[in-house]
């Protein structure tokens, strides 16, 4: 099973360009979408999910065109999208219950074994009986993923999934997101470096409406090795620092700047080789 | 800039650049223009139609008027100001910026209030346009323009501050604009809560005015008594009680506001107002018991019944969950309480028993709220929430079509407005046990409240759903939805009331216990197949056009459109509706329209009149000869609303000529066949219903024929506005005249109205001749065509049901399945008659050898008994101080209550269902008006049946004054003279509330041209004062006498005239001018204790010194007053305790202002000048004064 995107552009009313003729190729696991705020994550994610129309490309998921056939890729579509809403005034199983009937699970005994299956994999089955809206973020999260899940899902879409998680709740849903990845396509968009360095072996970059590089993480991993330098400076440094090295990131460290730069030689001896790291890689590739 | 301004203007700027404050202004705009060009169908409480559109008084209704519109129109807009950063979550930044509350708070409110006044302008251009299109004579000569000023002040100002303060209030205090709409209905509740108090009797109508947030119900008590010459030329001047009014308001709007002034801040949290909501959940940590993963089978659910069905209870649990709808719910069932309590009580202190009909329409009176304003609002909300909830992603992308998402929310929605048909029905019927009324029908609650209205409602959810569809905007979706109403509610009072339009036509449905539904029956099937062939047809556009997703370029619209269309199924199911949708229109339109003539021309039937007056007006005052002996053969289909009848008539020729042309009118609608022997046919418009017919030989002086018809009436076809509602099921009652043809032209069909007539050219004319017309003596009003004659009826009807007609039974048989029943008249009678049938019972009590009978439907049996006695009590006094009763009979008919009045036809009374056989009745409180109208109508067989009056003006004095009078002295005897003055201070309210919406002129009673105002009410009135002043028995002894001379003459007729002079001249000289002034003039009095104090004399009695003022009017037809001299004889009197009356005089006044000193020997309590409220006086209530006890200081000095 393969998705297939190609050429595909949108641009909106006030003349923002969010995607600008992508091709991508994502196969069976998790496939990581990395990228600042703006990039068009989002946008491609809605796409993918029915929400929104492209104005030219084409989507494949092998036989299915994505962008015509909705209706079909609604079948097999599960989508955690970036911001999600609750009914008030639903408990969450009844709306686990809701969606899953919704999904075509028809079967009133089927469905019941499912909603209790999922509220225990999300570990919400104690709070069945209350309402979403009171639920905490992470157990929002967590109801999302689990309506994803319903219906053997071939294509999971999940858009900045952990934004707001605390580190608990985070990966307790790496994990359950993990265990149904392995042999459906799942695309985990973020602009969280680690959940992709965790979860995915096949990874992309975007940045204002293009993929900036598409590849296993391990490659881009190879890309940068040896590359990336750390010094510690002053805060005047700064400026002059970037003027005159390629710096990917600057961090405080103990009250003081701590400077990666991506350098091909030994930049010098204030300088020390930083392990490859996927956050270097991605800052070098979104600063081109 | 200070902050103020900032806040203030750049508020007002963004106003201006939303499309929503152009779409106010056009709505205030229409509704002007609306209400100016189309008074007549407009009702504000204050009557405009006959009246200069250019008055002050014109100006001020329309910008009071506007209260009412205001209250559902500018809420959301106001709120927007107050809720706006709240909405965009922007406040925390907001009101992290270092901003003064005063100029944020003030700033946006002041913001709020400008632009709604700046709305309001859109009225003076409406108004402008509709006095434009006027017709010159509704105009005036010119626009008083102090009125919009002073309406501007008194108004629109305090208006908009009152409800901007509370809304502006509200909203930002609770920063949620639900809060706004649940202070809208808190005021609802008030205006329908005034206005239960104006429609109330006339004590309680000031109270109205606290209860009324605009100052309208202040303003109608205020000019209830105006003239139409007030109307035109007076400059309104606040009472006492509008500024009362306005204070009481604008003082409750300034503590909302300057509490939640005070209360706002920048910070507060209203966390802690739904604290009880929030329940403390407990994360636990526990390690998830992870089963093995279920089996299941996933199913194709794009379109699937148990998904719909999911879908549906969502929706559902979503709306009726609502706070708001909570809310609403209870709000609408306490105004249904008061609806209930209040519906009841009506003018005359009538009580009406909660009978099941009854309490459904007043069920139905809350559908503005539980229907409209329920689908409008949570139309929108429903349609939105995924999107505001942020749920849209999760919900469109579920694997159903479209269809399961548009018809769940259609269900859903059509599920919360039969929940509250559900709920309005239980509390009806709670309030008939509360009660304690156990005859309990539940028929109309299914039938009219569930099967009509609640499927009603659910065709404008349908309607609503569709409108957001399509727009994809919840503001313009709201406007919309609300242009839509609005419009529909114009659209019916400019008569664009056809059912193709409004599917939920017919609208004049009334349910009736003897008929149930049944006139309507095929108008219903039709109209509500129409609707349901409509609403798939929206529910197809719905789909069509739903949203999935965030994409809303027209562009892709488009393209989903079109390929909703190509998808074969929804192309040959659409087609397949929109055939039946135009089979339909076809049937519809085929049988109202072409078979039915409903007037697609607005005023086709005035020209079809002028038309018929100027064709055949000429044969008018031919002689023609009298009918004098009828004998009918009717069969009578009444389930298949069919009639056929074959009648003769004895024509003989009365006049002094020779006769050689007949002139012969029918009904509409109606085939008939007309035969007379040695005659041809000359002429037969069958457009005007008008047979010309040439006799060979002429019918000389003396002479007569007999005239043969035949004609058949079936109701084939449905009518756009039923009005074939006589000839029925269950509760036939056809008067002579809507069947049987009559001879020679009849005035009474011409177009009339001053203005009217002089439209379409025809000269003006009155309605009745002047008393000195010999010709028009000729005849009796009641029948144009006859004298004083024989009938003789044979009516087969159904073998259940017992037909009725005048006279005696003189056979009763069955055959062939049908009951035959033969009527003859054992003494002459007017040609003037009608004929019911239905499934009576009959109850029956013989008095004299006068048979008294009521048929009535089985179950009302309420009132039959005090029908009874009315009927013989009055026989009683008529026999003593009249005459004999003619008839062996006395029969009271039930017909159903499609018509409500009762109507005395000779010895046969048919009585409207609701107007008598469902009143309640206490004996302590009430009046009680079926004895009273029972009276009125025996009183008729002498008054129209033994004396009936010449067809010329005043004619109405001598048949339905006298009828009020005897009426009123038989019910004085019954229930004491107390009773008396509340019946009479009724019939002077409506006199004078009536007076002012008189369209032609006021005339005095003795020549008046059928004016119910003056010929019943005024009459009562006068006719009771003059009793009072001259003595009944006098006067009951001319009537004796009147009656004796006159008994049965026919040509000439005796005149109102002859009869006032007989009455006059035993009136004593010293008050002949009372006479003059109540029957040959329109005077007014304003009687008023100005001063009234006593004190203690030494010989333990008490002085009491009053000033009594009277004051004295002489109107004009249009009601200009000139004050004229007083030399009157009015009643002074002085009450003590309790009432006790301790001095009363009659004391001829002299000048405006006398003052008395009276002594009692008793302590006095009040005085009072014409106590008995016997002269016409449009403040009575200032006819009484307390007397306090004078200042002892002053004496002892």
């Amino acid at each position: 099973m393969k998705l297939q995107i190609s050429n595909l552009s949108k641009t909106f009313a006030n003349g923002v360009k969010a995607l600008a003729g992508i091709d991508l190729e994502i196969s069976q696991g998790m496939f990581g979408l990395l990228g600042p705020n703006g990039a068009g994550k989002s946008t491609l994610m809605r796409i993918l999910a029915t929400l929104q129309e492209a104005d030219s490309g084409q989507v494949m998921l092998d036989q299915l065109d994505v962008l015509k056939d909705k209706s079909a890729v609604r079948q097999i579509l599960g989508y955690l999208p970036q911001e999600f809403g609750v009914y008030p005034r639903v408990d969450a199983g009844d709306m686990l219950n809701h969606l899953a009937l919704l999904k075509g699970v028809i079967s009133h005994k089927e469905r019941k074994e499912l909603v209790d299956y999922l509220l225990h994999q999300t570990n919400l089955y104690e709070h069945r009986n209350k309402r979403i809206s009171s639920f905490s973020g992470g157990m929002k999260q967590r109801f999302g993923i689990a309506q994803a899940l319903i219906g053997n899902p071939l294509l999971i879409i999940v858009d900045e999934p952990t934004a707001g998680l605390d580190p608990m709740e985070r990966n307790r849903f790496l994990n359950l997101l993990g265990e149904v990845g392995e042999h459906v396509i799942v695309i985990l968009s973020t602009h969280i470096v680690d959940d992709v360095k965790e979860m995915c072996s096949d990874m992309a970059v975007m940045d204002k409406g293009q993929i900036l590089y598409k590849g296993t993480t391990k490659d881009a991993l190879l890309q940068i090795k040896g590359n990336v330098w750390e010094t510690s400076i002053e805060k005047s440094e700064i400026e002059t620092f970037s003027a005159q090295y390629e710096v990917l990131s600057t961090r405080l460290f103990s009250g003081k700047p701590l400077v990666h730069i991506y350098n091909d030689s030994n930049p010098g001896e204030a300088f020390v080789q930083a392990p490859e790291n996927l956050e270097d890689f991605y800052f070098k590739k979104i600063k081109k | 800039m200070n902050q103020f301004s900032i806040f203030f203007f750049s508020e007002i700027k963004s106003r201006f650049k939303q499309p929503q404050m152009y779409f106010y202004m056009l709505i205030i705009g229409v509704a002007a223009f609306s209400v100016i060009k189309f008074a007549e169908y407009v009702n504000m409480g204050v009557y405009l139609g006959n009246i200069e559109r250019t008055s002050h008084l014109t100006l001020l209704l329309l910008m009071a008027g506007m209260g009412g519109i205001a209250l559902y129109l500018f809420p959301v807009f106001i709120s927007a100001a107050a809720t706006k950063d709240f909405d965009a979550q922007f406040h925390e930044i907001m009101f992290a910026i270092p901003i003064k509350k005063w100029a944020y708070f003030w700033g946006k409110f002041m913001a709020a209030w400008a632009s709604t006044l700046i709305v309001y302008l859109a009225l003076i251009p409406g108004y402008l346009i509709g006095v434009y299109f006027l017709e010159p004579h509704q105009k005036g000569t010119e626009i008083i323009w102090s009125g919009l000023f002073d309406g501007f002040l008194l108004f629109i100002l305090p208006n908009s501050f009152i409800l901007t303060a509370m809304v502006f209030a509200v909203a930002i205090y609770f920063r949620n604009i639900i809060a706004a709409y649940v202070l809208v209905i808190i005021l609802a509740t008030c205006y329908s809560v005034a206005f239960a108090f104006l429609g109330a009797d006339v004590d309680s109508r000031p109270l109205a005015s606290y209860f009324n947030s605009d100052g309208m119900a202040a303003f109608s008590v205020d000019v209830q008594y105006w003239t139409v010459s007030d109307k035109n030329t007076k400059i309104y001047s606040p009472s006492l009680l509008m500024w009362a009014n306005r204070m009481v308001w604008i003082g409750i709007a300034l503590v909302v506001i300057l509490t939640c002034y005070f209360r706002f801040s920048f910070s507060h949290s209203l966390q802690g107002l739904f604290n009880i909501y929030r329940k403390k959940l407990k994360i636990s940590a526990q390690n998830a018991i992870v089963q093995g993963k279920p089996m299941y089978t996933i199913h194709n659910t794009g379109f699937c019944f148990k998904a719909l069905f999911s879908r549906i209870i969502i929706e559902y649990t979503s709306v009726v969950k609502h706070i708001s709808f909570i809310i609403i719910t209870l709000m609408g069932l306490v105004i249904l309480g008061f609806n209930l309590y209040y519906a009841g009580k009506k003018a005359y202190g009538i009580s009406t028993l909660p009978v099941s009909y009854w309490m459904s329409e007043i069920a139905m009176t809350l559908n503005i709220l539980f229907g409209q304003i329920i689908i409008i609002f949570f139309s929108g909300q429903m349609m939105w929430a995924d999107r505001e909830q942020k749920t849209e992603a999760v919900t469109d992308t579920l694997p159903v079509s479209a269809w399961v998402l548009a018809l769940g929310k259609i269900f859903a929605l059509c599920f919360v407005v039969i929940t509250l048909q559900v709920f309005s029905i239980v509390a009806c019927i709670g309030y008939q046990l509360s009660q304690s009324y156990f005859d309990i029908d539940i028929m109309p609650y299914l039938k009219v409240n569930m099967l009509l209205e609640a499927t009603k409602l659910c065709f404008w959810v349908v309607l609503s759903i569709c409108v957001q569809s399509i727009c994809q905007n919840k503001a313009l979706g709201y406007i919309i939805s609300i242009a839509l109403f609005i419009s529909q509610v114009l659209a019916v009072e400019v008569g664009l009331n056809h059912m193709l339009w409004q599917p939920w036509i017919p609208a004049n449905v009334i349910y009736s216990d003897m008929n149930s539904l049944f006139p309507y029956t095929r108008e219903i099937i039709w109209s509500k197949l129409y609707s349901f062939l409509f609403a798939i047809m929206l529910i197809y556009i719905s789909v069509a056009f739903w949203q999935r997703g965030n994409e809303g370029s027209i562009k892709f619209r488009i393209r989903q459109l079109l390929s909703f269309v190509n998808n074969k199924n929804v192309y040959i199911s659409g087609m397949l509706v929109l055939l039946l949708l135009g089979c339909t229109v076809g049937k519809i339109y085929y049988d109202t329209i072409i078979i039915n003539h409903h007037e697609t021309e607005k005023d086709k039937w005035k020209t079809d009149k002028v038309d018929f007056e100027k064709k055949y007006k000429k044969y008018e005052r031919r002689p023609q000869p009298r009918i004098t002996n009828s004998v009918y053969q009717i069969e009578l289909y009444p389930q298949l609303e069919k009639i056929e009848i074959n009648g003769k008539y004895t024509l003989v020729n009365a006049s002094n000529t020779a006769i050689d042309t007949l002139h012969i009118f029918y009904h509409d609608k109606i085939n008939m066949k007309i035969d007379l022997p040695q005659s041809t046919v000359n002429m037969h418009d069958t457009i005007r219903h008008y047979v010309q017919i040439k006799l060979i030989t002429p019918l000389q002086k003396g002479d007569s024929t007999i005239l043969s018809f035949a004609c058949n009436y079936q109701k084939i076809a449905m009518e756009n506005w039923v009005s074939h509602t006589n000839l029925t099921g269950n509760g036939t009652f056809i008067n002579k005249a809507d069947f049987a043809p009559t001879i020679g032209y009849q005035g009474t069909m011409e177009l009339y109205g001053k203005w009217e007539r002089k439209k379409y050219g025809l000269k003006d004319k009155d309605l009745l001749a002047s008393s000195n017309d010999t010709v028009a003596a000729m005849q009796t009003y009641i029948s144009l065509d006859a004298d004083y004659g024989h009938i003789q009826a044979t009516i087969g009807t159904d073998i259940d049901q017992i037909a009725v007609a005048p006279g005696n039974l003189v056979r009763k048989q069955i055959k062939n399945n049908r009951a035959y029943y033969t009527y003859k008249s054992t003494e002459p009678i007017l040609n003037f008659y009608s004929f019911c049938s239905a499934r009576y019972t009959i109850t029956k009590e013989m008095y004299n050898g006068i048979s008294l009978e009521v048929y009535h439907y089985p179950k009302h049996t309420k009132n039959v008994n005090r029908m009874i006695k009315g009927m013989k009590d009055a026989i009683v006094f008529c026999e003593r101080y009249y005459s004999p009763y003619t008839y062996k009979h006395a029969r009271i008919i039930e017909y159903p209550r499609y018509q409500q009045f009762a109507q005395s036809f000779p010895n046969t009374i048919p009585y409207s269902e609701s107007s008598g056989f469902i009143f309640d009745f206490d004996k302590e409180i009430d009046l009680d008006i079926v004895y009273y109208t029972t009276a009125h109508e025996i009183a008729h067989q002498w008054w129209g049946h033994q004396v009936s009056a010449a067809n010329v003006e005043g004619c109405t004095f001598m048949i339905e004054t006298m009828a009020q009078y005897t009426a009123l002295q038989v019910m004085e005897k019954e229930y004491g003279a107390e009773k008396m003055k509340k019946f009479l201070k009724f019939e002077m309210d409506t006199y004078l509330g009536f007076r002012g919406r008189e369209q032609e002129k006021e005339l005095p009673i003795i020549i008046n041209q059928h004016q119910q105002y003056i010929h019943y009410q005024k009459g009562s009135v006068v006719m009771y004062a003059l009793g009072k002043y001259v003595g009944f028995d006098k006067i009951n002894t001319v009537l004796q006498r009147f009656i004796k001379n006159n008994y049965h003459r026919s040509a000439p007729y005796p005149t109102s005239a002859e009869l006032y002079s007989e009455i006059k001249s035993i009136v004593p000289d010293s008050l002949k001018y009372l006479a003059e002034d109540m029957f040959e003039k329109i005077v007014l009095y304003d009687n008023r204790i100005t001063d009234a104090i006593y004190e203690k004399t030494n010989d333990n009695k008490y002085k009491v010194y009053f000033t009594a003022t009277c004051k004295k009017y002489n109107a004009d037809s249009v009601g200009y007053e000139k004050v004229v001299p007083v030399s009157d004889y009015l009643d002074l009197a002085i009450f003590g305790k309790d009432d006790k009356m301790l001095i009363k005089k009659r004391i001829k006044l002299t000048q405006q202002s006398n003052d008395y000193i009276w002594v009692t020997d008793e302590k006095p309590e009040k005085a009072a000048i014409d106590p008995d409220y016997l002269l016409i006086d449009r403040n009575p209530s200032d006819n009484v004064k307390n007397i306090k006890e004078s200042n002892t200081l002053t004496i002892n000095l």
